[in-house]
């Protein structure tokens, strides 16, 4: 279980977060909606241990991973929305950052890295890559401490379908092995993926569920 | 914006040089000292001369030595710029009006445009002493002329004392001898040259590690931070890189260099007769030169936002504060005040490491100060990091 309790944030005297309150069951994905500039990615990166928030827990399994810096970088993730590898760097060069030979060398035979498809461009420098390849070394690269929560800021923004499929289907996978994914999306068809969804308005969450109708969800953001 | 502020705080501690007179007071006075006896009668007069005349008294101070030690000390140390010996058998030669000693004048070899000064100077005494040579004539002539001498008696005696007059100044075509000391800035020409040449470069170097600052992303910086490589690490490990490329060219430079010094292509007088080995042990001693330099040049790249910002704003400060720390020039020429500044910049300090390694006196002090310029720089980094992070 994943508990977010009373997360505010504020810039000078503007209150991006209000107290976000959040509980999701592990081996379940998230959505969090809301207009640009909402704090989608401010509640993302303060999760992720980027920002420090003026107050709020982030608990899994009742442990407290604000205090523990380490327990954090070991159980959480970050996918941020911006490409964040190495340019002059292969696929390759890039994931020897994060993984001991060994472990990599499996990853991509059997894991999560052969999934993700990244076996087949691991000597194409980052430079040369298309979109849909560095998001997928991105997510590759986030992963390989086994993460218990996947936190992703438009995963699959301006990406093909086949790419986007190739990444739904990792999701289905981690969620299958009691990961939790939490996404900040504008995508309908991420957001139909999601077994929750949340509303990030005037720097609080509210539930919703989507049922097709977009004009309904354009209305409540 | 980066850039504006910069030309604006150059600005503004130049106007406030201005304003405040110091540069008024200091500006390219070349101060010359005096050694020997000044009492006599026609060095008093030039002496008087340049410190009174209009054109010259804010341009050269002189300041008397009783012992030529002291003023070659204070040359070493760009107290001054240069000497003058004046002889007892100088002054007795002026006062016989003989042609056959001279002034010697001993300046560093890169003052040599003070030579020029000193001639005009030289010449610009003698002058004025003709001019009262003439006074003499008129007095003669007239003196005589009370006395009742005939018109070609006091054309003979007049002619006589003007020849006296004319071999005794006209004809002193080399009134002075010059000598170079082969000193700038406490090193011999060719270690001056070399020190300062060789950290220019160094400095320069930070450029060949900018590739490391293209293409960066603060995702980049984000994403090492969420896991768990915060910016104090993040710029530890990049300035790590960014150092040992720096090092290398160093090494590429020491070696060409060394080589150079083996085939006896050109040697340096403080080496003495083992200039290879001096020189290997110069290019060790110069790690904690690379080390700041290179902090610098991280500290800029990563304060700054764009390539072009980069590359301009490195090069015009690196310019400026090797020209002001005397990496091209003479510290010594310049106003107190410049002096003051070049001499505790970065660029001034690795300088005064380099001058003491090559003169063999104590340089822990400026290695310190090298070591403590390169913590703040990597500091500065840091919280700039933390900046883009958060």
């Amino acid at each position: 279980m994943v508990e977010i309790k009373g997360i505010e944030k504020s810039y000078g005297k503007k209150q991006v977060l209000k107290g976000v309150n959040l509980e999701i069951d592990a081996g379940s994905m998230v959505g969090i909606l809301g207009e640009n500039g909402s704090g989608k990615s401010t509640l993302l990166s303060i999760l992720a241990g980027l920002q420090h928030p003026d107050c709020g827990f982030f608990n899994i399994d009742g442990k407290d991973l604000m205090q523990n810096q380490a327990l954090r970088n070991e159980l959480v993730a970050y996918v941020p929305q911006e490409n964040p590898l190495i340019a002059e760097l292969t696929a390759w060069d890039n994931l020897r950052m994060w993984y001991p030979l060994d472990k990599l060398k499996e990853e991509l035979s059997e894991g999560f890295l052969a999934m993700l498809g990244i076996d087949a461009f691991l000597k194409v420098p980052v430079n040369q890559m298309s979109g849909g390849m560095k998001k997928r070394l991105t997510i590759g690269c986030a992963i390989n401490s086994d993460p218990k929560i996947l936190l992703l800021d438009e995963p699959t923004a301006a990406l093909d379908l086949v790419c986007k499929e190739r990444i739904y289907t990792y999701f289905d996978q981690f969620k299958a092995q009691g990961g939790t994914l939490i996404l900040a999306t504008h995508e309908v068809q991420e957001i139909e993926l999601c077994d929750q969804c949340y509303i990030l308005k005037n720097g609080v969450v509210d539930s919703y569920r989507y049922d097709g109708d977009i004009p309904h969800l354009i209305g409540r953001l | 914006m980066m850039i504006v502020v910069l030309a604006m705080l150059l600005g503004l501690a130049g106007t406030a040089m201005v304003q405040s007179g110091i540069y008024a007071n200091d500006q390219q006075r070349y101060r010359v000292g005096i050694v020997g006896d000044t009492d006599d009668e026609m060095i008093k007069l030039g002496v008087q001369m340049i410190q009174t005349a209009d054109d010259t008294r804010y341009m050269i101070e002189l300041v008397s030595y009783d012992d030529e030690d002291e003023a070659v000390a204070d040359l070493r140390a760009t107290k001054i710029s240069s000497y003058i010996v004046i002889t007892d058998e100088f002054s007795q030669a002026l006062d016989a009006m003989t042609n056959d000693v001279k002034l010697k004048y001993y300046a560093t070899s890169g003052q040599k445009g003070i030579t020029n000064i000193m001639m005009d100077e030289i010449a610009s005494v003698a002058g004025n002493i003709i001019v009262s040579s003439e006074t003499g004539i008129c007095t003669l002539r007239q003196v005589m002329e009370e006395e009742g001498f005939s018109g070609s008696q006091r054309h003979e005696q007049i002619n006589k004392m003007f020849v006296v007059y004319l071999s005794a100044l006209l004809n002193r075509s080399e009134v002075a001898e010059f000598v170079e000391l082969g000193l700038s800035d406490g090193l011999s020409t060719e270690a001056y040259y070399f020190v300062g040449i060789l950290l220019f470069f160094i400095l320069l170097l930070s450029f060949c590690a900018i590739s490391f600052f293209l293409g960066q992303s603060e995702a980049t910086f984000r994403f090492l931070k969420s896991k768990g490589v915060g910016a104090r690490m993040q710029v530890l490990a990049e300035y790590l890189a960014f150092l040992t490329i720096n090092f290398l060219c160093v090494l590429i430079i020491m070696v060409a260099m060394i080589l150079a010094a083996h085939l006896g292509l050109f040697s340096i007088q403080e080496l003495g007769h083992h200039q290879v080995m001096g020189l290997v042990n110069f290019a060790i001693s110069l790690i904690p030169v690379c080390m700041m330099f290179a902090a610098l040049g991280f500290m800029i790249f990563e304060i700054l936002i764009g390539v072009i910002n980069k590359v301009l704003v490195a090069f015009m400060l690196y310019i400026g504060m090797a020209y002001v720390s005397g990496y091209f020039y003479p510290r010594s020429f310049f106003p107190e005040a410049v002096q003051t500044i070049g001499r505790y910049i970065p660029t001034g300090a690795a300088f005064n490491y380099a001058t003491a390694i090559f003169t063999h006196q104590p340089s822990g002090v400026y290695m310190l100060v090298c070591v403590v310029y390169t913590v703040v720089f990597l500091g500065v980094a840091m919280v700039v990091r933390r900046k883009k992070i958060y």
